[in-house]
C-alpha cells in the first residue's frame, strides 16, 4: 500500500504539471489546487503504515496510534492552500478584467487579443 | 545651526586628541595594553577589545589631531559654497570613529567591522555632492573596489582566525605561519595584502583614489590623503609581526608597493587637474610606505612612523591649499591659475615649504624622512631579500625626482608665473582663517626639519613590539650625516628633477592629462555597466520572463537532479519486491479511493468547460477526504470536507462572471503538437520523479518520530486529547496565528485586485464582460438607471 499511495502522489503531480504547463489561466489555477492536494498526500504519507494504529486522539494510551504530525502540518497546509487558491480566483478575475483574456501565452507575448 | 554646525562637531575631534594623548602619556613605550571592554557576539568570539600599543596610539593622534585641524578648516572652507553641513558633519564624524575604531581594534573581526565602516563613510563623503556626475561615478567606484578588496580581507580575516583559533589580537600575533600549511600561509598573506593595496590604493588598484577626489577637500585631505588611505599601510604594520618572515613578504609588498610608487609620480607630473596631481603623489606615497614594511628587516622596521607622519602634515597641507586656491579662484586646473603670490603671500610660504618637503629639500622634515629612506634603501640594495636589490632604490630615485620636479611645478605655476585671466575675473580673498590649519602644518614641518632631535622622543614614545626594532634611548636625529651616499642621492634627486621641469616647460606641459587607458577608471566603469548586462543575458537565457517556458526549465531540472539520482539508486528502494509483495498487502479501500482519484484528475485535463473541469477537481478533492479516512486523520477530512466545499462555491461565483465562449474554452489559443509532446513528457517526468521521491522516503518511516512526543504529552502538558488539534493550537500556536494572518493578507489582496478596478465605458456596454457586484458597476444596473 505504500506503492499506491506513492504512485497517487506521482500521477496528481503530473497531472497538475501538465494542467499548469497549460496556456488557460484556470487549468493553471485548477492545477494548482491540485498540486496543493497532491504535496498533502506526500506529508500524508509520511505518517507510515496506518493498519492498525487508531486516529490520534489520545483516550488509551495503550491504543497504538497514528503519527500525529503530518496531519497537524496537512490542516495548517490545507488553509493556507485555500487562502492562496482564493486569491489566486480574483487574480485570474482581475488578469481578465485587464486583458480580456484568460490565456497565458496571449498575456506574455504582451499583445491583448483585439477579437474581444 | 547651519554653517555654525562645526562649532558642535568640533569639540569631538579635540577631545579624542586630547584623550589620546594623555593616554599616550601614560602609555609605557614599547607595551601592548589590552582592554576588554565589552563582549559582543561571544559565540563568533566578536569582543570589544581595544588595543593600545604604539601603532595604535600613533594613528589615533594623527586621526583626531588632523581631525582637528581637518573640522577647522571645514568650517571655514564649506561656508556658503556648499548645503547641508549637518549631513556633512555627521559623516565626517562616523568617519573619525570608524577610523578610531580600526586603529584600536584588538579583535580582528572588531577591526574589520570598523575597517568597513570607514569604506562606508568614505562613499558617503565622496559622494556627498550626489547631484554630480564625478560624485556619482566617483563614490561607487570607491565603494566597489574598497569592498571587494575589504570581502578579500574578510577572507583572510576569517582563515586566520580559524586557523589561530582566537580572533583576539593576542593571538593573532602570535600567530605562527610556518607551523600551517605553505599553501595557507602563502594565500593568507595575499588575502591581507590585496585588503591592503585596495585600501591603500596600490596598482591595479590606483584608479578609484583620484576618481574619489570629486569630494569636498576637507574631505580629499582628511580621507583621502592623511588618514583612511593609510589604513593599507596600518594594516601592513599591524599584521607585520605575523607575516614579515613568510618569504612573499617582501616581494608582494615591496614590488607593488614601489611599482605603485614609480606609476604614481609619473602619473602625478602629468596631470594637470590639482587634486588629481595631489592624488598621484599620495597613491605614491602610500606605495612607499607599504613597499618600505616590504624591504623591512624581519626583526622590525626603523623610523617608520617618522616617514608617516611627515607626509600626512605636508600632503594634508597641500590638499588645503588646493582648497583655499578652489575656493578663491574656482578653478581646478593647474593650467587656469597663475600668479597667486601677489594676492596670497601667505599661502604661498605655506605651498612652498610644504612642496620642498614633498620634494625633499634641506630644512623641511621631507628631507630629514628621505634620508633616512635612502639608508634603508641602500641597506636593502646590499642585501636583497625575495626581490632584486636595486629595483626599490632605483624606482624610488626616480619617483622621488618626479615628485621633486611636481613640488617645483606647484610652486612656480600657481605663484610665479604670470596672473591667468580665470584668476583675474574670479578671485576673491579667503579671508585668514582658512589659512591657520595648513599654516600649522607646514609650521611644523619647518620645525622638525630644522630639529628633527625632536622626532627622538616622539618616536621613543610609540616603540611598538614586533613591528619596530628597539630604538637606542641616546640616538638623536640630525640634520647633518656628512657627506653620504643619502645626501648625494639627495642633491642627484634635486638635480634630475630640474631637467624633467625644464623639459615639460620647455614643450609647454601641452598634453591632456595621462591617456584615460592607463587610468584604468573607465575599464572599471565598463566593468560595472557589464555586469547587470551579463546578468540580463542569463536571464534572457533562461527565458526569466516567461513563465511558460521557464516551467518545464524547472520541471526538468528537478526530475533531472533528483529523479535521476533516485533511478541511479533504484535497488535501495527495492521497488521489484514491493510490486511481487502487491498482493498480500493488498489493501483493497485504498487502491479503489486511489483509482477514482487518478480517474477523476484525469477527467479534469480530458474535459473541455470549466464547469466539467471544476466538477472533477471537486471530486478529486472529495475522494481525497475518503484517503484522509483511511489513514486515520478525522480531523484532516473534516476540514477537507469544508474547503473543499468553500473553494467549490467561491471558484463557482467567480467563474460565472467570465464569458460563456472563455468558460467553453474556445478562446484560449491551441498550442502546437510539440508543445503539447513536451508538455506530457515534462509531466511524466516530474510525476515520476515524485513517485520515486514518495516512496523513497515512506520507505524510511523512523522508528522514534517526532510525532511521539506529541502523543505522549498531549494530555500532560495540553490537556487535551487530540493530539493534532493540540499541535495546532498549543504546541506550535504561534505558528498558526501566523497561518490566520495568511488568510487575513490573501483575503485582503483579492479585495484590493477587484475593489480597486474601475470599469471603462466601453467595457460596460458588453452584457458579457461586464458582470456587476463586487463593488463593480455592472451591465444590468447601467440599464436600470
Amino acid at each position: 500500500m505504500f506503492l499506491v499511495s506513492a504512485l497517487l502522489v506521482g500521477i496528481l503531480f503530473a497531472v497538475s504539471t501538465y494542467l499548469i504547463l497549460q496556456g488557460s489561466f484556470v487549468r493553471i489555477l485548477f492545477g494548482f489546487i491540485l498540486i496543493a492536494n497532491a504535496a498533502n498526500l506526500v506529508l500524508l504519507s509520511m505518517t507510515g503504515d496506518p493498519r492498525g494504529r487508531a486516529a490520534p486522539v489520545v483516550l488509551d494510551e495503550t491504543v497504538p496510534m497514528a503519527d500525529p504530525l503530518p496531519q497537524a502540518l496537512i490542516l495548517t497546509a490545507i488553509v493556507i492552500g485555500f487562502a492562496v487558491a482564493a486569491y489566486f480566483v480574483f487574480l485570474l478575475y482581475r488578469i481578465f478584467l485587464d486583458w480580456k483574456t484568460d490565456d497565458a501565452l496571449a498575456l506574455f507575448a504582451k499583445k491583448k487579443p483585439t477579437d474581444l | 545651526m547651519g554653517r555654525r554646525v562645526h562649532l558642535l562637531a568640533m569639540p569631538v575631534p579635540v577631545i579624542s586628541c586630547a584623550l589620546i594623548a594623555w593616554t599616550l602619556g601614560q602609555h609605557e613605550a614599547g607595551t601592548q595594553v589590552y582592554l576588554e571592554v565589552w563582549s559582543w557576539v561571544p559565540s563568533l568570539g566578536l569582543d570589544m577589545v581595544l588595543l593600545v600599543d604604539g601603532l595604535s596610539l600613533f594613528f589615533g593622534l594623527v586621526v583626531s589631531g588632523m581631525g582637528v585641524l581637518i573640522f577647522w578648516y571645514a568650517g571655514a572652507y564649506l561656508d556658503d559654497h556648499y548645503a547641508e553641513h549637518n549631513r556633512f558633519y555627521s559623516y565626517l564624524l562616523l568617519f573619525m570613529g570608524a577610523m578610531l575604531g580600526t586603529a584600536f581594534g584588538g579583535n580582528l573581526l572588531f577591526l574589520f567591522i570598523f575597517w568597513e565602516l570607514t569604506g562606508i563613510s568614505s562613499f558617503l563623503l565622496i559622494g556627498f555632492l550626489y547631484g554630480t556626475k564625478e560624485g556619482q561615478s566617483g563614490s561607487r567606484m570607491a565603494l566597489l573596489t574598497t569592498v571587494f578588496t575589504g570581502l578579500v580581507l574578510m577572507a583572510g580575516v576569517a582563515l586566520l582566525g580559524l586557523q589561530v583559533g582566537s580572533w583576539h589580537m593576542r593571538d593573532i600575533l602570535a600567530a605562527d605561519l610556518g607551523a600551517m600549511d605553505a599553501g595557507m600561509a602563502a594565500g593568507l598573506l595575499l588575502l591581507f595584502a590585496i585588503g591592503a593595496f585596495g585600501k591603500s590604493a596600490q596598482a591595479p588598484f590606483h584608479f578609484w583614489l583620484p576618481n574619489a577626489m570629486s569630494a569636498p577637500t576637507p574631505v580629499s585631505a582628511y580621507l583621502h590623503s592623511a588618514t583612511m588611505v593609510k589604513l593599507g599601510v596600518f594594516l601592513s604594520a599591524r599584521m607585520f609581526p605575523v607575516f614579515v618572515e613568510h618569504e612573499l613578504w617582501a616581494p608582494v609588498l615591496a614590488g607593488v608597493g614601489f611599482t605603485t610608487l614609480l606609476i604614481g609620480s609619473v602619473f602625478a607630473f602629468f596631470s594637470h587637474k590639482l587634486k588629481a596631481i595631489l592624488a598621484y603623489t599620495t597613491v605614491a606615497m602610500l606605495g612607499l610606505f607599504i613597499g618600505f614594511y616590504g624591504i623591512a628587516l624581519t626583526t622590525g622596521a626603523r623610523f617608520d612612523f617618522m616617514h608617516i607622519l611627515n607626509h600626512t602634515a605636508y600632503k594634508g597641507a597641500l590638499f588645503m591649499v588646493v582648497g583655499i586656491i578652489d575656493h578663491a579662484t574656482h578653478q581646478k586646473y593647474i593650467t587656469q591659475v597663475g600668479g597667486l603670490w601677489r594676492r596670497m603671500p601667505l599661502l604661498g610660504f605655506i605651498t612652498i615649504v610644504c612642496a620642498a618637503s614633498m620634494a625633499g629639500i634641506p630644512l623641511t622634515s621631507g628631507f630629514i624622512s628621505k634620508e633616512y629612506l635612502l639608508t634603508e634603501l641602500y641597506r636593502f640594495y646590499e642585501s636583497p631579500v625575495g626581490l632584486p636589490g636595486w629595483l626599490p632604490l632605483v624606482f624610488s630615485v626616480v619617483a622621488f625626482a618626479f615628485m621633486a620636479a611636481v613640488g617645483i611645478r606647484l610652486v612656480w605655476h600657481i605663484f610665479f608665473r604670470p596672473e591667468t585671466k580665470e584668476v583675474a575675473e574670479h578671485f576673491h580673498h579667503p579671508g585668514l582663517m582658512i589659512h591657520l590649519p595648513p599654516l600649522v602644518l607646514a609650521v611644523a614641518t619647518l620645525t622638525f626639519g630644522i630639529f628633527p632631535a625632536l622626532f627622538g622622543p616622539l618616536l621613543q614614545g610609540l616603540a611598538t613590539p614586533g613591528l619596530q626594532q628597539a630604538l637606542d634611548p641616546e640616538y638623536t636625529f640630525k640634520l647633518w650625516h656628512g657627506i653620504n651616499a643619502e645626501f648625494l642621492t639627495s642633491m642627484a634627486i634635486l638635480a634630475l628633477s630640474l631637467p624633467i621641469f625644464g623639459a615639460a616647460q620647455a614643450l609647454g606641459w601641452r598634453w591632456d592629462g595621462i591617456p584615460r587607458y592607463l587610468m584604468l577608471d573607465l575599464a572599471f566603469e565598463k566593468g560595472v555597466y557589464a555586469l547587470p548586462k551579463g546578468a540580463a543575458r542569463v536571464s534572457q537565457l533562461l527565458r526569466a520572463e516567461s513563465p511558460l517556458d521557464y516551467i518545464p526549465l524547472i520541471a526538468v531540472t528537478l526530475s533531472v537532479f533528483t529523479g535521476g539520482y533516485l533511478l541511479l539508486h533504484l535497488e535501495t528502494l527495492h521497488l521489484a519486491e514491493a510490486v511481487a509483495a502487491l498482493p498480500d498487502t493488498f489493501y483493497k479501500q485504498h487502491l479503489f479511493v486511489a483509482t477514482l482519484i487518478t480517474l477523476a484528475s484525469f477527467g479534469i485535463v480530458l474535459a473541455r468547460r470549466w464547469t466539467t473541469q471544476l466538477i472533477f477537481l471537486s471530486t478529486v478533492g472529495f475522494l481525497i477526504t475518503v484517503y484522509f479516512v483511511l489513514y486515520q486523520a478525522p480531523d484532516l477530512a473534516l476540514t477537507q470536507i469544508l474547503i473543499e466545499t468553500a473553494t467549490l462555491i467561491l471558484i463557482l461565483l467567480i467563474l460565472d462572471r467570465f464569458p460563456r465562449s472563455i468558460q467553453r474554452g474556445q478562446r484560449t489559443m491551441k498550442r502546437s503538437g510539440a508543445r503539447k509532446a513536451l508538455n506530457i513528457g515534462v509531466s511524466c517526468a516530474v510525476g515520476g520523479t515524485m513517485f520515486l521521491l514518495t516512496y523513497g522516503a515512506i520507505l524510511r518511516k523512523e522508528e522514534d518520530y517526532i510525532g511521539q512526543f506529541f502523543l505522549d504529552n498531549t494530555v500532560d502538558l495540553a490537556k487535551g486529547s487530540n493530539a493534532v488539534n493540540t499541535i495546532l493550537v498549543d504546541f506550535r500556536g504561534f505558528d498558526t496565528l501566523l497561518e490566520i494572518a495568511v488568510l487575513l493578507i490573501a483575503i485582503l489582496g483579492a479585495m484590493g485586485l477587484i475593489m480597486r478596478y474601475r470599469r471603462n465605458p466601453a467595457e460596460l456596454e458588453e452584457a458579457e464582460f461586464a458582470a456587476g457586484g463586487f463593488s463593480m458597476r455592472g451591465h444590468s444596473e447601467k440599464e436600470e438607471k
